[in-house]
């Protein structure tokens, strides 16, 4: 094998665990939403975190890789395909952990009323369907799809 | 359809059927330990269900389309690999799903959550391989 087909190969590695992690991370988040009891829920949203893990060492996997490939292929860091995958890339990233952080707190939240049951439930169902964490969630996922695309269709090439 | 379009669903077909496999493992994993077995053995089954059968479906129809249209030789190394490995995965996949709707039925049995987490993680390792080498095209 070739060095260019290593570093396609790890780059689509970093991929596949980018992208993956996403969709592990969707499952459970949706899973937690549908729980009906705080420890299942605090359960689910201990597992996702697992997938903020795969993410991150995807993204950077894939980041790093695909520089890598820009410089050894000899493209131009300007092409169309490039330019918006760099500034996607950084704006997936962002919106993500936005949202781990702030699953992280429904996530505390319900470890807390599991061992309490006599508190209210009330504020960890509001923060399962926190529209600004679902928000980021999508647009996440729409900014890593669009990466997909442009690396398939490379515009500008 | 342009043929980028197909590589593309073929592509996220792939990368979605690599996730929900990923999360069934993870569940499974999870659901030998302790509570709440009946809520990860009922997730671990919807996400077969509804997530990784059509991610595997898209995965062979489009992966098949490509490769008829962009006239890929059939004898190809990695062309074999990857169909070998998407067809065999049904099977594993049917198995998987069986495992997961028994542990369902039977959330307590932490045999049915290692068959479930087992058969979901060997694929999964099968499809690694998979797309390691169709992306590499080794062997040519």
């Amino acid at each position: 094998m070739s060095e260019f087909q290593w570093l396609l190969a790890l780059h689509v590695t970093g991929a596949f665990l980018f992208l993956g992690g996403g969709v592990m991370a969707a499952i459970l988040g949706i899973a937690a939403r549908r729980a009906t009891e705080p420890d299942e829920v605090a359960v689910l949203l201990r597992l996702s975190q697992v997938a903020l893990v795969v993410i991150a060492s995807g993204g950077l996997l894939t980041l790093v890789l695909g520089l890598w490939l820009v410089h050894h292929g000899g493209f131009a860091y300007g092409q169309t395909w490039i330019v918006f995958s760099l500034v996607l890339f950084p704006a997936a990233l962002a919106a993500a952990s936005l949202a781990g952080r702030r699953e992280r707190r429904a996530r505390l939240l319900a470890e807390r009323l599991a061992g309490e049951p006599d508190l209210s439930r009330n504020e960890l169902e509001e923060r399962l369907r926190d529209p600004i964490s679902r928000a980021l969630s999508w647009g996440s996922g729409t900014a890593i799809l669009a990466i997909l695309a442009l690396m398939i269709w490379k515009p500008g090439a | 359809m342009r043929p980028d379009l197909q590589l593309f669903v073929h592509v996220l077909g792939a990368m979605g059927l690599c996730g929900a496999l990923a999360t069934v493992a993870l569940l499974s994993w999870r659901g030998r330990r302790s509570a709440p077995r009946a809520l990860l053995a009922s997730t671990a089954l919807w996400t077969l269900l509804l997530m990784a059968t059509p991610c595997w479906l898209a995965l062979f129809v489009f992966g098949a389309w490509t490769s008829s249209r962009e006239h890929v030789p059939s004898d190809a190394g990695w062309l074999r690999i990857g169909t070998g490995i998407a067809n065999a995965g049904v099977a594993v996949l049917l198995l998987a799903t069986a495992a997961a709707y028994a542990w369902s039925r039977a959330p307590r049995r932490r045999s049915l959550a290692t068959a479930t987490g087992s058969l979901a993680g060997l694929y999964l390792a099968a499809l690694a391989v998979a797309w390691f080498v169709m992306t590499a095209k080794v062997p040519r």
